[in-house]
C-alpha cells in the first residue's frame, strides 16, 4: 500500500495511516485484474458462461427469498382482517335471524295461548315476566348519558373508558331508579356482561365502539340527582375533571330501549293433552 | 456478452428452479448477496478497462461471498454479528460506489 501513496515522493505521506477510505476506494477494482494475463483459451467462453451463470443463480434465488418473506406479514395481516369482517357480517346475520325467529316463535305462543282462559292468563304473566327481564322492548322518559374517551393529546397516553366505568354506571343507574338502561344498541339485562377484550369494551359480547351513550328510562329529575350523590356519579366527576373522559347527562323524552338477548329456553315439556 | 447471457441465464435458472434456501443459511443470504454485487460490479468495470478475466472474477467472487459470511458468522459467534455486519455491508458498499463511479465515468466520460 505504501508504494501507492509515495509514488513520485521519496517518503510515505504523514497522513499515510489515516488511509482507510482510500485504500477501500483504490482497491475497489481488485489489482488482480490488472496483473492476469488474458489467457486466451479456446474453452474462454465456456468458462466464462459457466462463472457469470452462479452470481445469476444466487440474486435470482436472494429476490425470490425476499419476496416470499417480506410481504408474508403484510399477508397474514390482510387475511386476519378479512377473516374479522367475515366473521362479523356472519355475526350480524345470525343475530337477526334469532330476533325473526323468536318474533315467530312468541307470535306463535301468543296464538296458541289465546285458545284458553287458562293460556290467556299465562300469556299476561309471561308478558309482564319478560317487561321485568328485559326482554322486551320499552318507551318511555329518562336520562341520556354520554361517555367518551378523553380527546388524545400527543405526548401523553390517552385516557380510555375503561369496562369497570360503564359498570359502575350502569350500577349507578340501576341504584337511582332506572327502570331500563342501554348501551349503544344493547339492552342491559339482568344477565348482561360488560367487559373488555383488548382495547374494546364489549357489551352482551357486542363490541361497542366510544363514545358510550347510555339511555336510562325513568324519573328524569330524580336519576341525575341521586346519581350525582352516589359513588357512582362522584366516581365518573372524578374521572371526568381528572382525566378529560367526557360525561354528560340530559333528560330525554320518548327513548326507546330495544329487547334484550337472553331468555334461553332451559326446561320444556310437551303440554299434557 | 458471453458473461451477460451467463448471469441472465442464472437469473433465469433461480426463477424456474425456486431452490429453497436452508433454515441456518438464511441470515447470511444479505451479506452474501452484497458481497457477490461487489464482485459483479468489480467485474463489469475491469470489462470495461479491457482488464476482465474470469478465472480472477471467479476467485473474487468466492471469496468475498465466503470471506463475508465467515466474518458475520464469527461475529455471531462471539456476539457481535450485527454490528461486523454492518461493518462489512459499509466496506462493500463503499466499494460497490467506487466501481459504479468509475464504470459511469467509463461510459459517460462525465
Amino acid at each position: 500500500m505504501d508504494d501507492l501513496h509515495s509514488a513520485g515522493m521519496g517518503r510515505a505521506r504523514p497522513d499515510a495511516s489515516m488511509s482507510l477510505l482510500d485504500d477501500i476506494t483504490a482497491t475497489a477494482l481488485d489489482p488482480a485484474y490488472a496483473t492476469a494475463k488474458g489467457t486466451r483459451t479456446r474453452h474462454t467462453g465456456l468458462a466464462t458462461f459457466v462463472v457469470l451463470l452462479v452470481p445469476g443463480l444466487l440474486l435470482a434465488i436472494a429476490v425470490v427469498h425476499a419476496q416470499r418473506g417480506a410481504p408474508a406479514l403484510a399477508r397474514q395481516h390482510g387475511q386476519l382482517v378479512r377473516a374479522i369482517h367475515d366473521r362479523e357480517h356472519t355475526a350480524d346475520r345470525l343475530r337477526r335471524q334469532t330476533a325473526a325467529l323468536r318474533a315467530d316463535v312468541a307470535g306463535l305462543r301468543r296464538e296458541r295461548l289465546a285458545h284458553s282462559r287458562r293460556g290467556r292468563a299465562a300469556e299476561r304473566d309471561l308478558t309482564t315476566a319478560a317487561r321485568g327481564a328485559a326482554l322486551s322492548a320499552a318507551t318511555g322518559d329518562g336520562v341520556r348519558v354520554t361517555v367518551d374517551d378523553a380527546p388524545a393529546r400527543s405526548g401523553q397516553p390517552q385516557a380510555r373508558v375503561y369496562d369497570r366505568d360503564l359498570q359502575t354506571l350502569v350500577n349507578g343507574l340501576w341504584a337511582a331508579g332506572a327502570t331500563g338502561i342501554e348501551v349503544n344498541g344493547q339492552r342491559i339485562t339482568s344477565t348482561t356482561a360488560i367487559r373488555e377484550a383488548g382495547s374494546s369494551i364489549l357489551v352482551d359480547f357486542c363490541p361497542v365502539s366510544p363514545p358510550y351513550r347510555l339511555d336510562a328510562l325513568g324519573d328524569p329529575d330524580a336519576i341525575p340527582a341521586r346519581l350525582a350523590d352516589s359513588t357512582a356519579g362522584r366516581r365518573m366527576n372524578t374521572l371526568a375533571n381528572g382525566f378529560g373522559i367526557r360525561y354528560d347527562m340530559h333528560s330525554a323524552d320518548d327513548l326507546r330501549l330495544p329487547a334484550g338477548s337472553g331468555g334461553t329456553l332451559r326446561y320444556a315439556r310437551t303440554a299434557a293433552r | 456478452m458471453i458473461a451477460v447471457i451467463g448471469l441472465a441465464a442464472g437469473v433465469v435458472l433461480g426463477l424456474i428452479l425456486h431452490p429453497d434456501v436452508p433454515l441456518w443459511l438464511q441470515p447470511y443470504l444479505p451479506i452474501a448477496i452484497v458481497a457477490a454485487l461487489d464482485a459483479l460490479f468489480g467485474a463489469l468495470r475491469a470489462r470495461l478497462e479491457g482488464t476482465f478475466d474470469e478465472k480472477v472474477f471467479a476467485v473474487s467472487f468466492v471469496s468475498n461471498t465466503v470471506i463475508a459470511a465467515v466474518i458475520v458468522l464469527l461475529g455471531d459467534l462471539i456476539g457481535v454479528g450485527s454490528q461486523l455486519s454492518t461493518a462489512v455491508v459499509v466496506v462493500l458498499g463503499i466499494r460497490i460506489f467506487a466501481n459504479v463511479a468509475a464504470i459511469r465515468r467509463k461510459l459517460f466520460h462525465a
